[in-house]
This record gives structure tokens, sequence and C-alpha cells, in this order.
């Protein structure tokens, strides 16, 4: 005879199991808030754009916080983790910019904070990476994903950059 | 240097083909080749079913989801019998789940699951290629 707080206990250790494993199936960098925020700039590159600048950013905050708050214990999965969130916003970033181009949308304004913000994300993956080196151990578990953000920023930027070349160049003639 | 043009040919004539006969360029591939040519096809029919969804065409667009899926575990298949295009595949992988998820936000909440469970997919065959890059998938 099991006692009803066993039952309980059975229960909320099944819930969490169930939580855990849906968790793990449906893996979604974003939060409901902010896909609702997407949602609503659905056709607005420049907003679309700005929010994604935000999210990726939040994310990069993020991992500095826990990095430097001294009660973490699993510091190394929390990286990865953390940065694997925030390569999944890049790339979805980098889906919506390429979206935009394809409808022809005029992007030259949103581009320049994109590429503020890559130089900014630039600028931190690569702290990150001088302090990481310090501590090899630690770092073996997430090296080889820093390395791949580091070369879906550094490839990011140039894309942009080129981008907002052409963009502008298309706008030069379209003026004369 | 006849290496590098051979290659560019090739992708460029990728690129021209047909889907149908980039499927059958596949079937008839080596190994080693199918994984980026399996690739290809994933792409183009992702691609598909995003203009498929914004033309309302939800049935299609679902067949050409799931033509995603099949081609990306042909395409991980190949990269790991071959031992070849490992790390292509998977970055190929990452940007094909995050535009199917980018997808499924544009989506009604009816039409969202095989959209997701496509994306949940591809992330596993992902990590899939990364265990066997670092030895553990051996």
């Amino acid at each position: 005879m099991i006692s009803t707080s066993g039952r309980l206990a059975r229960l909320a250790f099944a819930m969490l199991l169930l939580s855990t494993a849906w968790a793990q199936r449906r893996r979604d960098p974003l939060n409901p808030l902010e896909e609702d925020q997407l949602r609503d700039a659905a056709q607005d590159p420049a907003e679309r754009l700005k929010l994604y600048i935000v999210f990726a950013r939040t994310r990069l905050t993020s991992l500095e916080q826990m990095r430097a708050d001294p009660k973490v214990t699993d510091r190394a999965q929390q990286t990865r983790d953390r940065l694997q969130n925030f390569l999944d916003v890049y790339d979805e970033l980098n889906d919506n910019i390429d979206t935009f181009v394809e409808r022809k949308a005029d992007l030259r304004k949103p581009l320049k904070a994109v590429i503020e913000a890559d130089t900014e994300f630039q600028a931190k993956l690569r702290a990150l990476k001088s302090s990481v080196d310090a501590n090899k151990d630690e770092s073996k578990q997430y090296d080889f994903l820093l390395t791949n953000v580091l070369d879906a920023v550094d490839g990011g930027v140039q894309d942009h950059r080129q981008l907002l070349n052409e963009q502008e160049e298309a706008a030069k003639h379209k003026k004369k | 240097m006849v290496a590098v043009l051979l290659a560019a040919s090739l992708l460029a004539s990728a690129k021209t083909e047909t889907l149908e006969e980039l499927i059958a360029r596949e079937e008839a591939a080596k190994v080693e080749d199918r994984p980026a040519l399996c690739t290809e096809i994933a792409e183009r029919q992702l691609k598909a079913a995003d203009d498929l969804y914004t033309a309302g065409k939800v049935d299609e667009a679902q067949a050409a989801v799931k033509d995603v899926v099949t081609y990306s575990e042909k395409a991980h298949d190949a990269a790991i019998q071959s031992g070849k295009k490992l790390k292509n595949t998977e970055i190929d992988f990452r940007k094909m789940a995050a535009k199917l998820r980018d997808i499924k936000r544009s989506l009604n909440f009816d039409d969202q699951a095989p959209v997701q469970e496509a994306a949940d997919r591809l992330e596993s065959l992902r990590t899939d290629l990364l265990s066997h890059m670092f030895g553990k998938g051996k």
C-alpha cells in the first residue's frame, strides 16, 4: 500500500521527468514573450533585426554574469549552454537578413546597427576566448563551440559589411 | 587548381539542376559526395517549404518539411559513413534548424508541431555529428 505522500512524490518525479524530456525535445532559444515580440514585428525588417540584436546581446550578458558569479558550480556546462543559445539566436538573425534580402528590403539602416552589434559581440567573445585559454581543463567542454561561435560572428561581420556596401551602391544607382 | 575548377563547376551545375536531376545525381553518387548533395536537396526543400507556407499550401509545405528531414538524415548517414564533410554538414544543419524555427514562428499554432519536430530532429542529427567529430560516436 502506497501512502498519499508516496504517490505525490512519484507524481512529482514523473512530472519532472516529463518536463525535462519536453525541454530536451523542444529546443527553442527564444522564450514565448520574445516570440510574441517577433511576431508583432514580422513585417518590419528594422524592428525585427533590432529585436534579434537585443536577444543576442541578452544571451551574451547572461553568459558574462554567470561567469562572474563565484557561486556557480557547473561553469563549463552553463558556458556551453549559453554559448549555444547565443549562436542559435545569431543564426536566426542571419536567416532573417537573408529573408529580407530576398524580399528586396532596404536594410541599410538596420544593417548598420547589426554591424555595430557584431563588433561588440566579437570583442566580448574574444575576451572570453582569452580568459578561457588560461584554464584549459574547464574550457575543454566548450572550446570547439566557442571557436564555432567566433567563426560565425567573424563570417557574419564580413557578410553584413558586404551586404551594406551592395545596398548602398544599389541605392546610389537608383538615385541617378 | 584543377580540383578547385572541378569543384566550382560541380557547384555551379548543382545550382542550375532541377530538384529531380539533383536527386538522381545523389542516388548515383559516391558516399563521400552524398553529404553535400543531400544537404543541397534539403536546403532547396526548406526554401520550397517556406514559399509554400507563405502561399497557404500547408499540406505541400509539410511534405517539403518531411523531405528536409529525410535528406538531412541521408546527409548525416553519408557523412558518418565516409568520415567526410562532418563539420560542413553540422553547420548546415544548424542553419537549417534556425530557419525551421523561424518558419514555425510565422505559422498558426496548429501547424507548428511538424516544423518544430523537424527542427528538433535536425538538432539531434547535429549533436550526433558532433559526437562523431569528437570520437564518442564511433
